[in-house]
């Protein structure tokens, strides 16, 4: 399945709905849908707050092969900028002591797996795995 | 989303309805914890029995609450969050960090009273 979602904060509620339409057709349950859910979300929102170079779409792809779920999120732009490379914060630290920024791709990496990167045609391509449970 | 507010003998229950995702119900969340503070509130509970979904903002915004709350001398103490939200609380040792309960009414049992500023 893949949606092309408008470049912009409001898509996030359309994008919730692909998300738990798809997962729901390939049988996952809630636990699996919050879980890819918060992931795409996360990283849909970084493009769209990031990367202001493009007015393009955003295409979304949620396939099933065997016993997961496959995820592409794609990003035109001009240059590769690798996200899964980003620092996250350190958790262990006090409150006071930890960095702003980050966590959302903290989550991410802790929600999914297989997550990769790649710049294909012009396109950042960030995908991730959910095994359905 | 929606914030209720509910005061009563210097305890103040904030509840959130709706989902806690980006950055206007961060600032809306915000802006209304401020005037509680702003207010004299210093004990708050926020509760998340109805909020389904949150993500990094939202974890984001329950820690701005908690920073500026202890700030002024209180508190936030966060009650009634579903497993899955549970669960990010957990990979980001936010759990460390807040007092967290399994409802409003658990969470204001736990309530000591704060010493009074002095005037």
């Amino acid at each position: 399945m893949i949606q092309r979602f408008k470049r912009d904060m409001s898509s996030l509620s359309s994008l919730y709905s692909f998300v738990c339409n798809a997962l729901s057709a390939y049988g996952a349950g809630e636990a699996d849908c919050f879980a890819v859910n918060l992931a795409l979300e996360e990283l849909f929102t970084n493009m769209v707050k990031y990367n202001r170079d493009t007015r393009e779409d955003i295409p979304v792809s949620i396939d099933r092969e065997g016993d997961r779920v496959i995820v592409l999120i794609a990003d035109k732009a001009d240059k590769p900028f690798d996200i899964t490379r980003h620092a996250t914060p350190d958790i262990r630290m006090p409150l006071a002591g930890r960095t702003r920024g980050g966590l959302g791709l903290h989550l991410v990496r802790k929600v999914v797996e297989d997550l990769k990167y790649e710049y294909v045609n012009g396109e950042n391509r960030i995908s991730f795995t959910k095994l359905i449970t | 989303m929606q914030i209720r507010i509910n005061t009563s003998k210097g305890l103040s229950v904030v509840q959130v309805v709706g989902d806690l995702l980006a950055e206007p119900d961060q600032v809306k969340l915000r802006d209304k914890v401020r005037e509680v503070i702003g207010q004299g509130g210093r004990q708050i509970i926020v509760d998340l029995s109805r909020m389904k979904y949150t993500n990094s903002c939202g974890l984001g915004a329950l820690v701005c609450l908690l920073t500026t709350a202890r700030r002024n001398g209180g508190d936030v103490k966060l009650s009634g969050m579903n497993a899955e939200v549970g669960k990010l609380f957990m990979m980001t040792r936010l759990n460390e960090v807040f007092h967290t309960y399994p409802n409003v009414t658990s969470a204001i049992d736990d309530c000591l009273p704060l010493p009074t500023t002095p005037a």
